[in-house]
């Protein structure tokens, strides 16, 4: 949190020898910063800040080397650095060679998703020619040890793809690993002598992806660290940081790390990683409202009663209660993955379908959402504890009976909140947001819930019709709408339409895969903007601060007040108010 | 589309082109399936010496590329026969299959009527006798693709269908290998120093060579395959798969070569320096050739330029 701040400038500097693995640096490799560099940085930065929008990545220097140079003439295919193959392949944008940086690579998400991830891309070939993996943490290991671990963790972990015969050995040949204080410089060091190793074996450029699979409150310091040693400078190739959730605790500290961030990174090199944006039926919600013209002309008030997003869980704790009692679910699931939901259902259509098309549409539906200060948050959000119940048949505990939670604990474990868009397509559709632990089973899903057809002319009410996404499981897209009942009687009675997106017959890739593709390919479309980080803290800051900051005021909660294994507290139903209800998944 | 995960095959059980319908959801309300996805036809030509190998990539190919599996066996009699089955695949899905054994005038009859309407028709032409007369020429009107073996078959590409070549499609993972190796600007720039090719397959079959060394060339701007050099290998692949590549000219050279298990060693070397890496190149069943074809046919005009310099050198 100490280090000195300063954007480094995209001034070149001579590429040096790469020193033998392992040798001691003797001095940190720091870099010049031009005056004019330093001033076009912050017109960048500003101009970024003004308008809210992220800005092109600085350009990157063309490389100095003559020896790089062709000798042939300059206008045959591949003269000017561009790839002749790549524009006739299906796949027309592949990953630059690159080395890929892991802090924080012995962590459980790394072990769990992120080599598995990396692996399967790397076994389908997508990941090049030319790429590397340097694991970075501050446990002691050599190279040979972290390889083993890297294997262990492939062999056992369920997001493996099938291990094609030989392909293991092959992959340990990319890894390598690097150790240190992540405050100090000489870690960093390391790691800048592992790209020049790279350039040296594979040519190209010194591009790296630097993943920040740590804590949070690593983020600062290992940005800060690259930064200082120039590793964010993309005058040698490009540098991209991804960092995991949470993106701070609350308005004030998203702030405070994305300002801390943009000292050394520029906007553009930044990819917040929120896995929910990897999914491929969230993807699909995409594809199916801006691919097909029979859904948008219904989308909007005219037609929309109201929306329902759920994402429950049937778990419990699973021995997370340290950061679980920290964050809370407004941290850990409304803020992020909940909010993103809302905004690609609730966004105007595109103009394109690209990084800042998307994420301009998406911050400004966000921006439309009504505000919710201290005092609405009566009205419009519900909060709730599970105490102990029943699951699948087996008793299981309360929050507050969870091993290293507080007996007294506040925090909650389920939200429902009601959302208001201020804008002319959804004006008066609220959107209800639902999400908890130890509900009755693990199921995430976008419902939009039309109107009632106008005037009822069969016997009996009329229902509405509900198009509804699953995300997870069973992911799919169903319509449920009237139709007769076969019979002497005109009798309508519900139906539905279902497709699944298993009718399509393939397993469905790892969210992170999707994800690290895309960052080392540069396409930031599905990874959250500072912009949209900021307006999604905005909508819940007076939640938080009624819940957590203030809770003397009135506003004790009567935890826990609803059972292990329910759909959540009493309240919730009054919050969807009369002739509404939640759907039963 | 769920099941039993490890659900049996059910049939084949023996029906007519009429009651062929009635057969298939028969046997669909054995299963316990509540939902069905039509997600295309695939009628497979062929001829009886080579039904066995068309059926077992057919097994292989999943439903999201057809739905529906037509078999037409054309050396048949008049007398028809027709054998409806549900051919079990992952995750307890099912695709339909209609196996028909009858001449090739019946199966024109008989196709027809059997395609699910409205949805998307591949037609795979796998045997090699050349395809001609009234069948195909139905066949092709109401295809969206035809996949065959072009070059041997002589079939051109065409603007009212979709052509695509497995031997094409199964070269995809090289193609792609190589566009690997100039992702990076400094390789890319040193290829306008080559002027040089070989290509090096496996088995005796060098056609989809031939159609690659046509992609490269044309690539790189090249008028013909005069300078490209074709050479039969041993590298444990199958017949009709790539063994290496070599682009090389004044000071440059980069070659990619079948190594161990599916990798592939890139060697580039320019300016007297020496870029070693490894990549990996999939090898792809008969089944995963035609899903990938069938789930995206490949852009035309690079297969059609490719396939006219190859064709000039037969």
């Amino acid at each position: 949190m100490t280090a000195k701040r300063g954007k480094k400038a995209a001034e070149p500097e001579k590429p040096s020898k790469p020193a033998p693995k392992g040798a001691t640096p003797k001095k940190p490799v720091t870099k010049k910063v031009s005056a004019a560099a330093t001033k076009g940085a912050v017109k960048e930065k500003a101009a970024s800040q003004k308008v809210g929008v992220a800005q092109a990545a600085p350009k990157a220097k063309t490389p100095s080397k003559a020896a790089a140079r062709p000798r042939k003439s300059t206008g045959k295919p591949g003269a000017d650095g561009q790839n002749p193959f790549r524009t006739t392949m299906r796949r027309s944008r592949a990953p630059e060679p690159a080395t890929m940086v892991i802090f924080g690579v012995t962590g459980d998400l790394s072990r769990r998703k992120l080599l598995p991830a990396i692996f399967g891309l790397w076994q389908d070939g997508l990941l090049g020619s030319a790429f590397n993996i340097v694991g970075v943490g501050r446990q002691e290991m050599t190279d040979e040890q972290f390889k083993d671990y890297a294997i262990k963790a492939l062999q056992e972990s369920k997001e493996t793809d099938a291990i094609q015969p030989g392909s293991l050995e092959k992959f340990r040949e990319l890894l390598y690993y690097e150790f240190g204080e992540f405050g100090g410089d000489e870690v960093y060091e390391l790691v800048g002598k592992e790209l020049d190793r790279a350039e040296e074996a594979h040519g190209g450029r010194k591009n790296a992806l630097f993943y920040l699979s740590t804590p949070p409150s690593l983020f600062e310091p290992i940005s800060n660290g690259l930064g200082r040693l120039g590793l964010s400078d993309q005058s040698e190739g490009w540098r991209r940081l991804v960092i995991e959730k949470p993106f701070g605790r609350d308005l004030e500290s998203a702030r405070e790390l994305n300002a801390a961030i943009h000292d050394t990174w520029d906007e553009s090199q930044v990819y917040r990683i929120d896995h929910y944006l990897g999914k491929e039926t969230v993807q699909n919600l995409m594809a199916i409202r801006f691919g097909n013209a029979i859904f948008e002309p219904l989308w909007n008030r005219g037609y929309v009663d109201h929306v329902q997003i759920t994402a429950s869980e049937d778990l419990g704790l699973e021995g997370r209660a340290g950061y679980y009692e920290e964050a809370g679910i407004v941290r850990d699931m409304l803020q992020n993955h909940l909010m993103q939901l809302f905004a690609l259902t609730a966004m105007e259509a595109p103009a394109a379908f690209d990084a800042d098309a998307i994420r301009d549409e998406k911050t400004k539906v966000l921006r439309a959402v009504k505000p919710i200060p201290l005092g609405r948050v009566k009205e419009v959000a519900v909060r709730g504890q599970y105490g102990a119940g029943s699951m699948d048949g087996v008793k299981v505990p309360g929050y507050r009976e969870e091993p290293d939670v507080k007996p007294d604990s506040r925090t909650a474990t389920y939200v429902a909140v009601k959302l208001e868009i201020d804008n002319w397509r959804w004006q008066g559709v609220p959107f209800f947001l639902r999400t908890g632990k130890r509900l009755p089973k693990k199921v995430t899903e976008i419902a939009v819930v039309f109107k009632r057809a106008p005037l009822g002319i069969f016997p009996g009410g009329l229902e509405r019709n509900v198009l509804a996404f699953r995300i997870q499981p069973d992911e799919g897209v169903s319509l449920k709408f009237s139709s007769k009942s076969p019979g002497q009687e005109m009798v309508l009675r519900e139906v539905v339409m279902d497709f699944r997106y298993d009718a399509f017959g393939a397993q469905l890739e790892s969210p992170y895969s999707r994800l690290l593709l895309d960052a080392l390919i540069g396409d930031a479309t599905l990874f959250p903007r500072e912009d949209e980080v900021d307006h999604a803290w905005q909508i819940v800051s007076g939640i938080l601060e009624a819940w957590d900051v203030r809770p003397s005021k009135g506003q004790t909660p009567d935890f826990p007040n609803y059972a292990a294994g329910t759909w959540g507290p009493e309240e919730a139903e009054t919050l969807i108010g009369e002739g509404r209800r939640w759907r039963r998944l | 589309m769920t099941a039993a995960p490890t659900a049996p095959t059910l049939g084949p059980v023996e029906t007519s082109v009429r009651k062929a319908q009635i057969t298939l959801d028969e046997l669909w309300s054995q299963t316990n399936v509540e939902t069905r996805a039509y997600t295309g036809n695939i009628i497979a030509l062929t001829v009886r010496k080579h039904l066995e190998r068309v059926q077992e990539a057919l097994a292989g190919l999943e439903g999201r590329y057809a739905g529906r599996q037509i078999i037409g066996v054309m050396d048949g009699t008049d007398d028809l026969m027709v054998h409806a089955s549900l051919v079990s695949q992952r995750r307890g899905a099912f695709v339909e299959r209609l196996t028909i054994d009858a001449s090739t005038e019946q199966l024109q009859g008989a196709i027809l009527p059997l395609l699910r309407p409205a949805t998307v028709n591949h037609v795979w032409w796998g045997s090699d006798t050349k395809p001609e007369g009234l069948l195909m020429r139905e066949l092709t009107d109401i295809a969206d693709q035809v996949i065959a073996d072009s070059l041997t078959l002589d079939i051109p590409p065409a603007r009212h269908y979709a052509l695509a070549d497995l031997g094409w499609s199964r070269s995809a993972s090289w193609r792609e290998a190589l566009a690997q190796v100039f992702d990076s600007p400094d390789a890319a720039r040193q290829l306008p120093n080559v002027d040089h090719l070989t290509v090096r397959y496996a088995g005796g079959k060098d056609l989809p060579a031939r159609l690659y060394a046509g992609f490269v060339a044309d690539t790189l701007g090249w008028k013909n395959l005069e300078n490209v050099e074709f050479k039969a290998a041993r590298c444990g692949r199958e017949n009709g798969d790539l063994c290496g590549v070599e682009l090389s000219g004044d000071g440059v050279r980069f070659t990619l070569a079948a190594g161990e298990a599916e990798t592939v060693r890139v060697e580039s070397v320019w300016d007297d320096k020496k870029h070693v890496t490894e990549v990996n190149v999939p090898t792809m069943s008969l089944a995963e050739g035609l899903g990938r074809v069938m789930a995206r046919p490949e852009r035309g005009e690079m297969f059609e330029r490719a396939w006219k310099l190859a064709k000039a050198t037969l």
